[in-house]
């Protein structure tokens, strides 16, 4: 399926999609004045100072660790990639990697967060996953990690919505605690969690109409989830409006592209500063099922990545780095990883283990925490796919406990009893 | 991973979290005449809930009287008073026949329209072929408008209800040959039979290449197309198959490419011949050959997909689920899939089995996804539609279903937009600037960018009254609930007429109100 942005012109397509068609739709809507009824919020100082910002990046469609963090000391990774491995960091390859220790290194794409893994903000997970389930459907992946559990349909909401039920906002009257970002409505991580919306661009998130009062009354009277996101939608209108988001100067010389994933990026880092009590984001980053021409070092996974490290680079200079040292967490995480050979067509098919990345200045990062299980026949899982050897719910049960300041992990990754890893500090 | 103690933990964690995340929602229904609490109570509680919304199956519309009414909503884009006069005329189950027999409603008011405003969809292959390189800036708009428009004037409105549900079901998004299976794949087999729709799909150039069919071969295989034939296409992820099985699947499926010109081609020469299995169906080795050797493996094994119980329970359930409720009970899943196994895929029996009086009239009201949504704004508001002659540049109802994440061919991932209200509900806001940009009549210089709203059409009788009437037949069918009548009504104060930008807030407030957004 990803080979068909090649072929058929999709990446065309979907950057008019994103850009032309919605900031018109946007500009459009912006050129309207705005209500006299909408009411002015009070603003308050944040009460609660003890929670960090959560970021729940999923980069959807299966992401090859083996490309974004790559075993360069593993002989068997080149075997089993002939055509598309990285080059290792100490030979002559004008697009040979960069080593992060001496088993892993970033392909060129990905040095957009190096200067974050140095400073010892960025931690990388390697050989995670789900390790509860060996389902390699995406859709049935996706659900189990974003539900916060594998193997059970009836739970219908997000680990990180039931984040956001189980604990008191961080500043009582904020109209949103928490929004997904970019193109779309509300993923299964959000599903469920109190006044939260999908934003898709914050900077032109208006509304023209001139029967607000009468909506907002009608809809106190019919039911969720439509209630909460016409009430909480009106409230927001407001509160999106008194931040310059067009005017936005990122901090430390960061420099946002001009991708969806970078300008959500972006957004954030605006909403985060201007401390209107957002607590938690959600953003998709899709693209990675890369069954065809995957291209690590140029190509579709190579701009994928770029985009991806770029944005996280970007928004670690701009909130996380000293000396702006906002309470942030990010945590970047896929379904699962791809095979541990190349396919047929200079791709790769759908997999088990892969990696995920940790960013914030109370994470122990500046290293690859991995219980690496070896790419020989005999160890790779089904005789195909890195294992999982760090379920990510170690990661996220860590977080969630020590740096969101939340107890209820039994509601929160229900039937889980996680393994601390020591990814916060 | 876990036992039966930890299992139970679970489920206590589930309910606790409904009740957390419905008590809200429960205290407003209790508040509120809009809504039935008999229709909630009727429910009985699920302990564990099936794919899809926890929130929106909280009762019915209990001012929804007529299972006529209920019906029209459900197998239509949105009331108009065309339709609510033909189901009063025929009744129930004609009404249902004459909507599952498109070919015998005449179509050709809708069809000629669109004939003439957009030829691109209608482009041969050959002809789209040759406009490959254009085909962004000359061809993605027309299409695009023409599905829309198709929804909006179309009388065969069931069938556009099929198309618009095969369409997420093999979803590809847009795409030169997209066009092409769209047409003559989903269109055309949207109401045949589930067999032809798989046969047809499998030879869909747009598919092949969309999935990576066009890359498995012997010499390398490629999973994409064979997993998801099975996932998403026919048994279901749980269809019962194994990892093994998709390796499988793909070396069947080795050979069933295209050729130069974009037309589906099976080649032998890059088929494996060897031995396999795939879901306990044995493919022995045979010599290679040439010709069409070979290619009766992956045709076999189709077959053996479509008549499979999995495939039955799988679609038959999502149907449910499109049409009725987002969790339908074991026997309305029994009975569309027995009429499914029994009929052979035939589409028109399962529909018969789904779209009883009795599942219509207990069925919860259900969130209209965004593209229904405007659709039926515009149908119920009497808005017009103009060609949109400039396909390079953005016009307001491609672009107002982009700010709703909800044009037509963007999903990119082989699922399909989400059925699920979760989903689509946050974009409320959004929702209602869709809603202004119908009614707004904002296409000043650009004629044909919004659609074009006329208020006279509600101040047949220009009083409050008169308005407020004429917004009930078009949009509600006659049964607008009591709270928007007596909001419509206070709108216009003290005020004993009713003039054009009253007329238009009014129809402004009713398309926007909460029972608009559900069918």
């Amino acid at each position: 399926m990803t080979d068909s942005h090649e072929t058929c012109g999709c990446g065309e397509y979907r950057a008019l999609s994103r850009r032309g068609f919605m900031s018109m739709a946007g500009a459009q809507v912006a050129a309207m004045s705005l209500p006299a009824w909408m009411p002015d919020v009070a603003y308050r100082e944040s009460e609660d100072t003890s929670r960090d910002v959560i970021v729940s990046i999923f980069m959807r469609g299966g992401a090859d660790g083996l490309t974004l963090v790559a075993p360069f000391a593993d002989p068997l990774y080149y075997t089993g990639r002939p055509n598309i491995a990285v080059p290792r960091p100490d030979s002559s390859s004008p697009v040979r990697g960069v080593a992060l220790d001496n088993f892993f290194m970033f392909p060129q794409a990905m040095l957009g967060m190096y200067p974050a893994y140095q400073a010892g903000d960025l931690a990388i997970v390697h050989a995670t996953g789900q390790r509860f389930t060996n389902s390699r459907s995406h859709f049935e992946a996706e659900r189990y990690m974003e539900a916060g559990k594998p193997n059970d349909y009836s739970l219908v909401t997000g680990w990180l919505a039931r984040h956001l039920a189980t604990s008191s906002p961080s500043r009582a009257n904020a109209p949103l605690r928490a929004l997904a970002l970019g193109w779309g409505g509300t993923r299964l991580t959000l599903t469920g969690a109190p006044r939260t919306l999908p934003i898709p661009v914050p900077g032109s998130y208006n509304l023209v109409t001139p029967v607000g009062p009468q909506l907002d009354r009608m809809f106190a009277g019919a039911w969720a989830p439509a209630r909460s996101a016409a009430r909480d939608g009106i409230a927001t209108v407001n509160l999106l409006k008194a931040i310059d988001f067009r005017g936005y100067r990122p901090a430390n010389g960061a420099t946002y592209s001009t991708t969806d994933f970078n300008q959500g990026m972006r957004s954030l880092a605006a909403l985060i500063k201007a401390d209107v009590g957002v607590e938690a984001a959600h953003l998709d980053i899709g693209g990675w099922d890369t069954h065809a021409n995957q291209g690590s070092t140029s190509g579709q996974m190579h701009q994928l990545m770029t985009d991806f490290a770029n944005g996280i680079g970007a928004f670690w200079a701009d909130v996380v780095k000293a000396p702006t040292n906002y309470r942030v967490t990010l945590v970047a995480i896929s379904e699962f990883g791809r095979n541990a050979r190349e396919n047929g067509s200079q791709g790769t098919d759908h997999g088990r283990g892969s990696v995920a990345f940790v960013l914030g200045t109370a994470i122990a990062g500046g290293r690859v925490l991995a219980q690496w299980p070896g790419l020989s026949q005999d160890v790779l899982e089904d005789g195909q796919d890195l294992k999982v050897t760090i379920d990510y719910r170690d990661i996220l049960a860590e977080i969630v406990t020590q740096r969101l300041g939340n107890p209820n992990l039994s509601y929160i990754l229900p039937g889980y009893t996680p393994v601390i890893r020591g990814i916060t500090k | 991973m876990t036992d039966d103690e930890s299992e139970m933990t679970e489920d206590r964690d589930v309910s606790q979290g409904r009740r957390v995340f419905l008590g809200m929602g429960a205290a407003a229904l209790a508040a509120t005449a809009v809504t039935s609490r008999e229709g909630a109570a009727q429910q009985p509680p699920r302990r564990r809930a099936d794919i899809g919304s926890v929130t929106d199956r909280l009762g019915q519309q209990a001012h929804w009287r007529s299972t006529e009414l209920r019906l029209l909503r459900r197998i239509t884009m949105g009331l108009t008073p065309f339709e609510v006069t033909r189901i009063g005329q025929l009744g129930f189950t004609n009404f249902l026949e004459e909507q599952l027999n498109p070919t015998s409603i005449d179509d050709t008011a809708s069809e000629s329209v669109l004939q003439a405003r957009y030829p691109a969809y209608y482009y041969t292959q050959a002809q789209l072929l040759a406009r490959d390189s254009v085909f962004w800036d000359e061809c993605s708009r027309p299409i695009m408008r023409t599905v829309i428009e198709r929804a909006i004037t179309s009388r065969r409105q069931l069938e556009q209800r099929m198309v618009e549900f095969w369409a997420d079901h093999f979803n590809i998004p847009l795409s030169t040959p997209r066009v092409v299976d769209y047409r003559d794949v989903i269109h055309r087999y949207a109401l045949s039979t589930f067999g032809d729709l798989v046969r047809a799909s499998m030879r869909s150039p747009a598919m092949l290449i969309y999935l990576d069919q066009v890359w498995n071969t012997k010499y390398g295989i490629n999973e994409n197309y064979a997993r998801e034939l099975m996932e998403l296409h026919t048994v279901g992820w749980d269809g019962g198959y194994t990892q093994a099985d998709v390796n499988a699947l793909a070396r069947v499926l080795t050979g069933w490419t295209m050729d130069g010109n974009r037309n589906f081609q099976y080649r032998a020469d890059y088929h494996d011949f060897t031995a396999k299995v795939v879901m306990g169906q044995v493919f022995p080795a045979r010599p290679p050959a040439a010709g069409t050797a070979g290619m009766d493996e992956a045709m076999n094994f189709a077959e053996f997909l479509i008549h499979h119980p999995a495939t039955a329970r799988f679609v038959a359930t999502k149907l449910l689920r499109w049409f009725i409720r987002p969790d339908p009970t074991p026997a309305q899943v029994t009975a569309a899939t027995t009429a499914f196994t029994t009929s052979n895929g035939d589409i028109k029996t399962v529909l018969r089995a789904i779209l009883t009086p009795a599942n219509i009239a207990t069925a919860p009201a259900k969130l209209k996804r965004p593209f229904h949504y405007y659709v039926s704004v515009v149908r119920g508001t009497g808005a017009v539609v103009d060609a949109w002659p400039d396909p390079a540049q953005w016009d307001g109802v491609t672009g107002h279903l982009w700010d709703n994440a909800h044009a037509p061919f963007s999903w990119q991932t082989p699922d399909g937009f989400p059925d699920k209200a979760d989903y689509w509900a946050g974009l409320m806001v959004n929702r209602w600037n869709a809603v202004s940009s119908v009614l707004g009549n904002w296409s000043g210089t650009t004629p044909g960018r919004y659609p074009r709203f006329n208020p006279a059409l509600f101040l047949t009788t220009p009083t409050p009254l008169g308005v407020v009437t004429e917004i009930d037949r078009r949009m509600f069918g006659g049964e607008m609930s009591l709270p928007l009548r007596s909001e419509l009504l206070s709108l216009f104060g003290s005020s004993t007429t009713a003039n054009a930008t009253q007329a238009t807030l009014a129809v402004h407030l009713a398309a926007c109100s909460p029972e608009a957004q559900y069918y």
